[in-house]
């Protein structure tokens, strides 16, 4: 489903990321772990197409994208409601939402818990409401692939759990292909998933128990 | 009343009025809202050499000032995007420059008998029928571009990467929402002057965002309350003798002010 070939990227003489190569099967679970500064922000940016490699080539075949960025939206001045933000993660978008699609925002909104704010305006939400909001906008449309970049960053512990728990429902249901980049693996990993070390070069790329042998090591002090 | 409204010079000021109005509110919060506000005021100081370049090349100077202005606007949002400057930057380069051969133009030109007074304040009152005619055709240009791309353009004001990923053409509909601006401000330039008319495009969604907690109401207000305060504005300018643009501007801050404080009420005693 995805395959990088040699992908770098540099800004200047600043080399961000450097020689990635990597091949992911669909149904896969990646997690992309590595200290700040590393490049796992730029490696999604190059997946979810808002970067261009300086060099390699990147191969993709995704009928339908869902991508959860870093960022959070610091636009306070725009009124703006929060079903008018989720419904612009909907593949086929009209000037009137339909019934179906309201229907389909407020299931959505149960799941994640926070139903009372389908009518809520953006700028009063926390932080972590705000992210539960952009997660329902990068699921809504069912991906078949889905990029997550640390999407649990403003949630409570509690919900966190909840929400790994949440996404492994959904992946098990749609075998949909998830990345996602944590600074945290102990939610979020299960018994399928790989794990993509970064730090500029990719220093490691298996399954979660190799990773454990990986990190004992202490390879990414190196 | 009756009388008033019967002169055919308040009946064209009230049609171009009612036009610029609903273009300048439909535009309002994509501009705006999406910090591109002295867009308007920029295009406007172009609109002000476009116009004195058409009287001194041709009889109907719009023919002329529209295809210059617009070109401009492609000129600021081009080197907008280019990593040398920031938008607000390249505004103020190109319509200073644009603004300064205007005024070469103006004394170098030959012939020239237009007060630049008059080029400033404009005048809603002795609009042609060309202006008129096209204050409705921008009008209905920009209807149908808002409602056609409205949720990609509303994605691209909240959140432009999201947009990018999207894969929405933010940047043919970015030159395409400043090139419809430009348009706008030439025809509103002509009536309602140079200094005001982008107070048109600033004030809908900012008053409307006093109001509305949706994108859509915002949108909605502004273009309600653009209309009965631009209508308001001729109706009271006419027989107090004052500039059209002057009174629907000072009308404006009026209601922004009473807004404001009671909004400021409403948090205290809540």
């Amino acid at each position: 489903m995805i395959t990088y070939r040699d992908v770098s990227v540099s800004f200047g003489k600043f080399q961000v990321l450097s020689n990635v190569s990597f091949h992911l099967e669909k149904g896969s679970i990646l997690h992309i772990v590595g200290p700040n500064g590393s490049g796992k922000t730029t490696l999604v940016k190059t997946l979810v197409g808002l970067l261009k490699p300086t060099m390699g080539t990147i191969d993709i075949q995704a009928t339908r994208m869902g991508y959860l960025p870093q960022k959070l939206n610091t636009k306070t001045n725009l009124p703006l409601l929060v079903r008018e933000v989720i419904y612009s993660g909907l593949k086929k978008q009209r000037l009137k939402p339909t019934k179906s699609d309201c229907e389909l925002i407020k299931s959505w909104l149960e799941r994640m818990e926070i139903s009372h704010l389908y009518n809520a305006s953006m700028i009063h939400l926390s932080g972590g409401q705000q992210q539960r909001v952009f997660i329902i906008r990068a699921l809504i449309s069912n991906p078949d692939l889905l990029i997550l970049d640390e999407p649990t960053s403003a949630l409570d512990p509690s919900f966190r759990e909840k929400f790994y728990l949440l996404l492994d429902e959904i992946q098990h249901e749609t075998n949909m292909t998830l990345i996602h980049v944590t600074h945290d693996l102990t939610d979020a990993v299960t018994e399928k998933s790989q794990v993509m070390y970064v730090d500029q070069h990719v220093k490691f790329f298996g399954p979660y128990k190799d990773f454990q042998h990986f990190e004992h090591r202490g390879h990414h002090h190196d | 009343m009756i009388e008033f409204l019967s002169y055919s010079f308040i009946q064209n000021a009230l049609i171009i009025g009612v036009a610029l109005a609903l273009s300048a509110a439909l535009l309002s919060p994509f501009l705006v809202l999406n910090e591109q506000a002295m867009i308007a005021d920029g295009l406007a100081h172009v609109s002000f050499a476009g116009i004195i370049l058409g009287i001194l090349l041709s009889g109907e100077p719009l023919w002329i000032a529209i295809p210059f202005v617009m070109l401009a606007s492609v000129l600021i949002k081009y080197l907008s995007t280019t990593k040398t400057m920031n938008g607000d930057a390249a505004i103020g380069l190109v319509s200073s420059v644009a603004f300064a051969i205007g005024l070469i133009m103006i004394k170098k030109g030959s012939g020239f008998n237009i007060s630049i007074e008059s080029m400033l304040v404009g005048n809603i009152f002795t609009a042609t029928t060309i202006e008129m005619i096209l204050s409705l055709f921008i009008t209905l240009l920009i209807a149908i571009f808002i409602l056609v791309f409205y949720r990609k353009l509303l994605m691209m004001t909240y959140d432009l990467n999201y947009a990018r990923f999207s894969k929405i053409k933010v940047q043919l509909l970015g030159y395409m929402l400043s090139g419809l601006t430009a348009f706008f401000i030439v025809i509103g330039v002509r009536t309602i002057g140079t200094l005001l008319i982008s107070a048109l495009v600033v004030f809908p969604s900012i008053i409307a965002s006093q109001l509305s907690k949706s994108f859509k109401n915002t949108l909605i207000i502004g273009m309600i309350s653009s209309l009965v305060i631009v209508i308001a504005g001729i109706f009271i300018a006419h027989p107090l003798e004052l500039p059209v643009s002057s009174s629907i501007v000072s009308l404006y801050a009026v209601i922004l002010i009473i807004l404001l404080i009671v909004k400021s009420i409403r948090r205290m005693s809540a």
